[in-house]
């Protein structure tokens, strides 16, 4: 996993936090924060929802976090998994609410995170992130799950299968489909989308 | 050399993996020559996928969500407050009042019973309504003959001496007093049951030959209320406010018993023809029997019916 953070790093942290340490907060908000924040800018593909969310998620972690029961064995994935749970159950109130699904319009909200880029080069990457990522927001949910934390937050398979709470064939294949069906969006003459 | 058979999931994968660890496109899909043209565009997607970053949270959304967060952690760690909890529980209630209200309120059993009410107080008030004079009717009947009956024994025995009062006080008591005879009408079986008696007292008083005429005549009196009995069986019942009304006892009773003729209507004619047939003594009924015309001749009526 690609969290800057070992499993006793994780027990320890979850323990201060449970007994309202602010740092551990401090801590766990900045491990998380970017990661909760692109899971729900994909699903919701705007920014300022997504991040009132994702701070909603923090303030329903500082409730819930005393009535969590770490797990020994993969304390950083079920954390993460927890935690990951907690902002989908906000997004299906979000979808709740909102009674449709908006799809995002990147290239209204895309920010440029390169490091001095010249404008050719920035332009180029924002048509390239706005072709592929809007590509992926037009994927389900699940397969948007899995391209999310496979090639953005670069978990691993056997990672993103605890995440998810599947098993890794299982994982192996929405991989497969969900990539099958993002070359055919971002190549729309070829073959039919398939879900 | 190409590997062995493997799926295109499990091709794409490992290529993916070996991605991850530096391997470039073209490595991959050399690794699995049975799956290039599928890996191919599948790796093109995930390697621009990859590559692409999405957007990052903005500074101003992550201080914002750092000062909400903590802002929630000193309302949490003030702990809850007791006005809040109370306030809470006080609306729990409420609306949990609310809730049993309703129920209360739209039970279906209870429309059937709020429903019933204003038919079943009608009806049960109704016969209880006209039970009511039959009742004080049943109460007057069976009271004053009884009454009557059990007075008229102790009456015979009391006269030792024969006087024309006393013999004209039998027959004029009944003609005079609508008591006995409201009584009779209204209860006959009381009276039958009540007669024998009043037939057995002349044998155990053994009155005196003077007496003879009030012993004939208390049978006769107590033997006109089975003859009332069949008069009022035979007539229209008298109802007691329909009774005639008893003459004055003031005027009458201070003057002689010749002086106040009885009410024609009120003394029955059948009386004296059943009377003989009724008295327990025979050789004493046949001295002094008197005769319908005799009681007709002394009437009086001022002595109250005996209670």
């Amino acid at each position: 996993m690609q969290d800057v953070c070992s499993d006793a790093e994780m027990i320890a942290l979850i323990s201060a936090a449970q007994r309202g340490d602010p740092k551990a907060y401090d801590q766990l908000y900045n491990l998380y924060s970017d990661k909760l924040f692109r899971y729900l800018y994909l699903r919701l593909g705007e920014r300022e929802p997504a991040e009132d969310l994702m701070a909603e998620t923090f303030v329903r972690l500082i409730r819930m976090l005393p009535r969590y029961r770490s797990n020994s064995a993969r304390p950083v994935a079920a954390f993460s998994a927890w935690l990951y749970r907690i902002a989908a159950n906000l997004l299906a109130d979000h979808y709740r609410r909102q009674r449709f699904r908006r799809h995002a319009d990147l290239a209204d909200q895309v920010q440029l995170v390169a490091s001095d880029p010249s404008p050719q080069q920035q332009a180029e990457t924002n048509e390239a992130r706005n072709d592929v990522w809007t590509a992926v927001s037009q994927l389900g949910a699940e397969q948007q799950t899995v391209i999310l934390y496979r090639f953005a937050e670069q978990y691993n398979l056997a990672e993103a299968a605890d995440l998810m709470g599947k098993s890794l064939g299982a994982v192996k294949a929405l991989q497969h489909r969900a990539l099958s069906n993002l070359r055919r969006l971002l190549a729309p003459e070829s073959e039919p989308f398939s879900r | 050399m190409p590997r062995p058979a493997i799926s295109l999931e499990d091709a794409l994968a490992a290529c993916l993996d070996d991605l991850d660890r530096g391997a470039t496109e073209a490595e991959c899909l050399a690794r699995y020559p049975g799956h290039a043209a599928g890996l191919a565009p599948l790796l093109h997607a995930a390697v621009r996928a990859h590559s692409e970053p999405l957007p990052a949270l903005s500074l101003r959304g992550r201080v914002q969500g750092r000062q909400r967060m903590h802002a929630a952690l000193t309302q949490r760690a003030a702990g809850p407050s007791w006005l809040r909890v109370w306030i809470g529980g006080l609306a729990g209630a409420a609306v949990l009042l609310l809730l049993a209200a309703g129920i209360w309120f739209s039970w279906p059993g209870r429309d059937d019973h709020r429903g019933a009410a204003p038919t079943v107080q009608p009806t049960s008030l109704a016969p209880s309504a006209t039970t009511a004079p039959s009742a004080t009717v049943a109460l007057t009947a069976q009271i004053s003959p009884t009454s009557a009956t059990s007075v008229i024994p102790t009456r015979v025995a009391a006269p030792s001496t024969p006087t024309a009062s006393a013999m004209s006080r039998p027959t004029a008591s009944p003609t005079s007093m609508p008591g006995p005879t409201i009584a009779a009408t209204f209860t006959p079986q009381s009276l039958l049951t009540s007669t024998p008696p009043a037939t057995q007292t002349p044998p155990v008083t053994t009155p005196a030959p003077g007496a003879v005429a009030t012993a004939t005549q208390r049978p006769a009196e107590t033997s006109r209320t089975p003859e009332a009995t069949e008069s009022a069986e035979t007539r229209e019942p008298v109802r007691p406010s329909a009774t005639p009304a008893p003459p004055e006892p003031t005027a009458t009773r201070g003057q002689p018993p010749s002086a106040t003729p009885a009410p024609p209507t009120v003394a029955p004619s059948p009386r004296p023809t059943e009377r003989p047939e009724r008295t327990p003594t025979p050789g004493q009924g046949a001295a002094t029997t008197p005769t319908p015309e005799h009681e007709r001749e002394t009437p009086e009526p001022a002595e109250p019916p005996s209670r």
